[in-house]
């Protein structure tokens, strides 16, 4: 692969990729940005780059590459949150593919998603803002909202949920028209 | 990512998602520190192939001397191993020049002021953040070990951050800049630190030169990378078209305009939506970025949206820390903090004592009519306890 092909890949697929390794797992900002640029490394020194430009051939191919890398990284970690094995990591690419990537590159979720968020209740807007945007501890969630940290935590996963019901119905409903 | 449950990947994307959407962690841009990688890869691999090269080639002359040598010792050889050490006298020993050692610099000490005239001072914090204050620079240092953070009232810094010791803080009144290892330069102009308000607009400039920082404010945080610039800006717009806002800078006669970034060949549809609700006169922050010569928004903040005062009547659901919530007869739930008074906090500015004091005496349950002004929120101008059923 030539220098210029390296950065076209990167230009097309360096997003996507990013996306991909934070929702595997990769615990902060720099692990994820460290892991897409050893999977674009990878792809430059490999000897087996598909010989085609359909770019979802070539993205599935590169998230395959971040996948190994991403579950070597865990390895080397003893102490690490993410508990992953090849079978779980399986089950991640099948819903990438399914919910995330859809029938097209996945802009449609997050602009689904923007919707979703705008369209929760005032109580709930603010917990995922203040925890998302301000970097709010559970604790101190818990301490503003008079709930406990289980409550808080029962209650964001709750939020998630009807975001994605939300997402999906959007997307089907996309689809449909 | 604090809530991986690696069981449930739709939670997991969700999660993923909302960090981007409303965390402003978005996919950086990582052409640079790739190619630069793969450049020095294709160097060293060049390297290696001219080095196992010259190896041989060294290994055959060192056959060769060697066959020489032993056959044949040359005279001079002889006469150089027989020459006696050279003794360096007392006084040359005196005169002779020291090894270079890097300058050593000042340590400055949390709650330190640092503040220059018309010379630049260099200074180290926590033995791992070189910082370079320019002339008429004033700093404030902050922080804790490992933790290193320095306010920039006005003035310039350049900063310089060993990688992998602690992190590194530059805050500034318009925003702050987060590093872990890097080099880079933060300029705040001058007029910003001094009389500062909370309508006063605020502006700072960042520099990358290595590594990558994190700019962060109340949209989020951006990544800059080596080589980007760009800033941060809070303060009222100017003018608003239907794809910009101009807002009047530091040193600029004419307002400055500035367009959202683009995504996927397209304006940032999450920013043109914070535009399209932002007016003329609305205070906003936003973080911008000089992409290919042109300023462009990479993460906005409208503080103000609709009109700046406004009357709300309502029972107090909760008394926070920061201020009430009060949901009125329609089940509108806002939240209510007292005005901040008087500038930075290092400047004694704070919540209004006064209204803490009116608010200590409010209960859970109780009726009021609050007079608001928006200020980053609603901020509570009057507040009466009104009786059962009163308008």
């Amino acid at each position: 692969m030539s220098n210029d092909e390296l950065e076209a890949l990167i230009l097309a697929h360096q997003a996507e990729v990013y996306r991909y390794v934070r929702f595997l797992g990769a615990e902060d900002v720099s692990v994820a940005e460290d892991l897409v640029q050893d999977a674009f490394l990878a792809a430059f020194r490999s000897n087996n780059v598909p010989e085609t430009n359909d770019e979802r051939v070539l993205g599935a191919w590169l998230r395959g590459i971040a996948r190994n890398l991403f579950l070597n990284h865990c390895r080397r970690r003893r102490n690490s949150p993410v508990k992953v094995n090849s079978e779980s990591l399986e089950q991640a690419e099948a819903c990438w593919t399914q919910e995330f990537l859809g029938e097209e590159d996945g802009f449609e979720v997050i602009e689904a998603l923007r919707r979703c968020v705008g369209r929760l209740e005032d109580r709930k807007r603010e917990i995922i803002d203040q925890f998302y945007a301000k970097n709010a501890s559970r604790a101190e969630l818990a301490k503003v909202f008079k709930m406990s940290e289980d409550g808080i935590k029962s209650m964001m996963r709750r939020i998630r949920g009807e975001l994605a019901d939300c997402i999906r119905r959007r997307m089907e409903a996309g689809r449909a028209s | 990512m604090a809530e991986l449950e690696p069981d449930d990947p739709r939670d997991r994307m969700v999660d993923m998602l909302l960090w981007e959407t409303i965390g402003g962690q978005e996919p950086p841009n990582l052409v640079g520190p790739i190619m630069r990688r793969a450049t020095a890869m294709e160097r060293s691999r060049k390297l290696r192939l001219v080095f196992t090269v010259a190896a041989a080639a060294a290994l055959v002359g060192l056959a060769i001397s060697g066959y020489l040598w032993i056959t044949q010792p040359p005279a001079q050889n002889i006469a150089e191993k027989e020459k006696p050490p050279e003794i360096k006298t007392p006084e040359e020993l005196k005169t002779a020049p020291a090894k270079t050692e890097e300058p050593k610099f000042e340590e400055w000490g949390r709650g330190t002021l640092v503040q220059t005239s018309d010379k630049p001072k260099t200074g180290m914090l926590g033995g791992y953040a070189k910082v370079e204050a320019a002339a008429n620079t004033s700093i404030r240092i902050e922080g804790k070990e490992k933790a290193e953070q320095i306010l920039v009232e006005k003035g310039q810094v350049a900063c310089s951050v060993e990688k992998k010791i602690g992190s590194f803080t530059v805050r500034t009144p318009a925003g702050y800049v987060f590093v872990t290892g890097t080099r880079f330069e933060v300029t705040v102009p001058q007029g910003d630190g001094e009389h500062h308000t909370d309508a006063a607009p605020r502006q700072m400039a960042l520099a990358v030169t290595e590594g990558s920082v994190q700019l962060c404010g109340e949209y989020g945080k951006t990544v800059f990378e080596a080589g980007e610039q760009g800033g941060c800006f809070i303060g009222p717009i100017a003018k608003k078209g239907e794809e910009f806002i101009s807002v009047r800078m530091e040193g600029e006669h004419e307002p400055v305009r500035f367009l959202p970034r683009q995504v996927e060949r397209k304006l940032d549809p999450a920013l043109m939506e914070k535009l399209r609700d932002a007016k003329e006169g609305s205070r906003v922050q936003f973080a911008w970025k000089t992409i290919q010569g042109q300023r462009r928004i990479v993460g906005m903040q409208v503080f103000d949206h609709g009109p700046k005062t406004g009357r709300f009547i309502g029972v107090i659901q909760e008394k926070a820390e920061e201020g009430i919530r009060v949901k009125n007869d329609d089940g509108k739930l806002e939240l209510f903090r007292p005005q901040w008074i008087g500038g930075q906090p290092q400047l004694g500015g704070g919540l209004d004592k006064e209204m803490q004091g009116k608010l200590a005496h409010l209960n859970r349950g109780d009726r009021v009519r609050i007079d608001w002004v928006f200020n980053e929120g609603m901020r509570i101008v009057q507040i009466e306890k009104l009786k059962e059923g009163e308008r």
